[in-house]
């Protein structure tokens, strides 16, 4: 039989079936809940397995949470520099954990472009976020903030959490804002120790190398997990 | 046609048919206290971003007038302690609990956390900020000690910092309300801090009711200072104060920093300290 629907329509029959049954907008706020990343200009370092844990105080919501980085694998594609897959766990305060999984391109300064994104929000399966979507919202998958600090105050070699390290102390000043960071070259990828800022604070909890994905599970496609959401969604009700 | 596009079709069209009960449905629910005290919550906060602080406490407050709920309670207490105190009368009220930040204190040295008893310890700030806390309590370790190069470790060293608190202290008066709970605490310190021996201090310790609860008292203030209008006057804020203080020992949302981040904190001063 000679199907009357464009291949697209199907997936806007989806949506709209979709947006009957799933509650996405909670979904989709979990994974825009995520948090503006602070990447000092110049200090991140693309190591392989490297990771940081972070604690961190969202100064306009009052709230505290808990942000890990971690490089996966650095890999070659169209960009000169390279493209490096990362991934970001996030866990607010009352909310389900997020794991984003980026595969962006090298740039000296820290992450630049996003090219494949992947998210697993708790109690979901992870998927493949389309394309489209980012390059449509590439900001509300996660947020790199770039900032430049000044000219390094005071260095100082210690333990720092039982391991040795290389404490930088920056401070920044302007009429926006005023920032006092504390660097690391030992801390990969971000370099942050401590970072105190008008709208956050930020401490490192812990580092290390080696870790294995954060996901659970490979992600789906997008589409593959809207059926299996659907699929799931009957079932509950059956 | 397919049969699963039969089947979607029909779907979306019960979809679609069942719309105006689903908006009907939701303009109910939005109109329920809960959505109104979300709205004014939401409301609050984007004054609060603007800056307009004094404007967002008022939404503050209608949400939680609608939907009370002690984290709601926690953060309005700990924002009216961030507002600035007026030049009216009770300004030195006001600047009772101008230092609540987060129920953290700030205090010279060890020398100025006082253990009261098995469970309670008091710190006292420079400024005189003065904040109960429970031993077990995972608010204890939020007890900031500033360095200082007094080193205080005999009883001659103690009196000299009392006195200087106290000095300090004899200018105002100083409020502090609390719960039953910590009624026996308060007991103690006034007796415990204020001795007779200083003639400069007057302090007083009563009762005051509110609501089904029983809140206690203390005002210190300089010797004669107690006079039945401050008492009057005390007691009608004994209320919000008491609530205050309530509501900041039990869940403050920005008391809930990790301890390592004090950890850390203290880490990194080290560091950058030693020479």
């Amino acid at each position: 039989m000679k199907s009357y629907f464009h291949p697209v329509k199907k997936w806007v029959i989806l949506a709209l079936l979709l947006d009957c049954i799933l509650p996405l907008k909670a979904l989709a706020n979990q994974a825009e809940s995520q948090l503006k990343i602070p990447i000092p200009s110049g200090h991140f370092n693309y190591i392989n397995g490297s990771w940081s844990s972070y604690v961190i105080f969202d100064k306009t919501n009052f709230t505290y949470s808990y942000m890990d980085i971690a490089i996966r694998n650095n890999e070659s594609c169209a960009y000169i520099q390279g493209c490096v897959w990362m991934e970001l766990k996030v866990r607010l305060m009352g909310k389900p954990e997020v794991v984003t999984r980026l595969l962006v391109e090298r740039d000296k300064d820290g992450p630049g472009r996003i090219l494949k994104v992947a998210v697993w929000v708790e109690g979901y399966q992870p998927f493949w976020v389309p394309e489209s979507f980012i390059e449509k919202g590439n900001n509300k998958v996660t947020k790199f903030t770039s900032i430049e600090l000044a000219m390094p105050q005071d260095t100082r070699i210690g333990r720092f959490r039982g391991k040795l390290a290389t404490l930088t102390k920056f401070v920044l000043r302007n009429k926006e804002d005023s920032i006092t960071a504390y660097l690391a070259k030992e801390v990969a990828p971000i370099g942050i120790v401590a970072l105190e800022s008008p709208s956050m604070d930020m401490y490192l909890l812990d580092w290390g190398m080696k870790k294995e994905s954060w996901m659970p599970e490979e992600p789906v496609s997008f589409y593959w997990w809207i059926l299996n959401e659907i699929f799931k969604a009957v079932e509950e009700n059956n | 046609m397919t049969r699963i596009q039969i089947i979607l079709i029909l779907a979306i069209i019960s979809c679609h048919l069942f719309h105006p009960f689903w908006s009907l449905a939701k303009e109910t629910a939005q109109k329920s206290p809960h959505k109104k005290a979300e709205l004014f919550w939401q409301q609050g906060q984007e004054l609060y971003s603007q800056g307009k602080i004094k404007e967002a406490l008022e939404k503050f407050k209608e949400s939680y007038r609608l939907e009370p709920d002690d984290d709601k309670g926690s953060y309005i207490a700990w924002l009216i302690s961030q507002l600035p105190y007026e030049s009216n009368q009770d300004a030195n009220i006001k600047s009772a609990t101008k230092n609540h930040h987060c129920f953290i204190t700030l205090v010279g040295n060890e020398e100025k956390i006082f253990t009261l008893n098995r469970d309670w310890t008091i710190a006292i700030a420079d400024d005189g900020d003065v904040n109960f806390f429970k031993k077990s309590s995972p608010l204890y370790p939020n007890i900031r000690i500033m360095n200082e190069t007094l080193q205080c470790d005999n009883k001659i060293c103690r009196k000299k910092i009392f006195e200087r608190f106290c000095k300090n202290f004899s200018k105002n008066f100083y409020v502090k309300a609390s719960t039953n709970q910590t009624l026996g605490s308060l007991r103690a310190m006034t007796a415990t801090l204020y001795p007779k021996k200083h003639k400069n201090i007057e302090a007083k310790f009563f009762l005051v009711p509110h609501n089904t609860k029983l809140y206690g008292l203390v005002i210190i203030t300089k010797k004669g200072g107690i006079t039945p209008r401050l008492i009057k006057i005390t007691e009608q804020i004994a209320a919000t104060l008491s609530e205050a203080s309530r509501l900041r020992h039990n869940r403050l949302p920005c008391t809930r920093a990790p301890a390592q981040v004090q950890e850390i904190k203290r880490e990194i001063e080290k560091l950058f300290s030693s020479s």
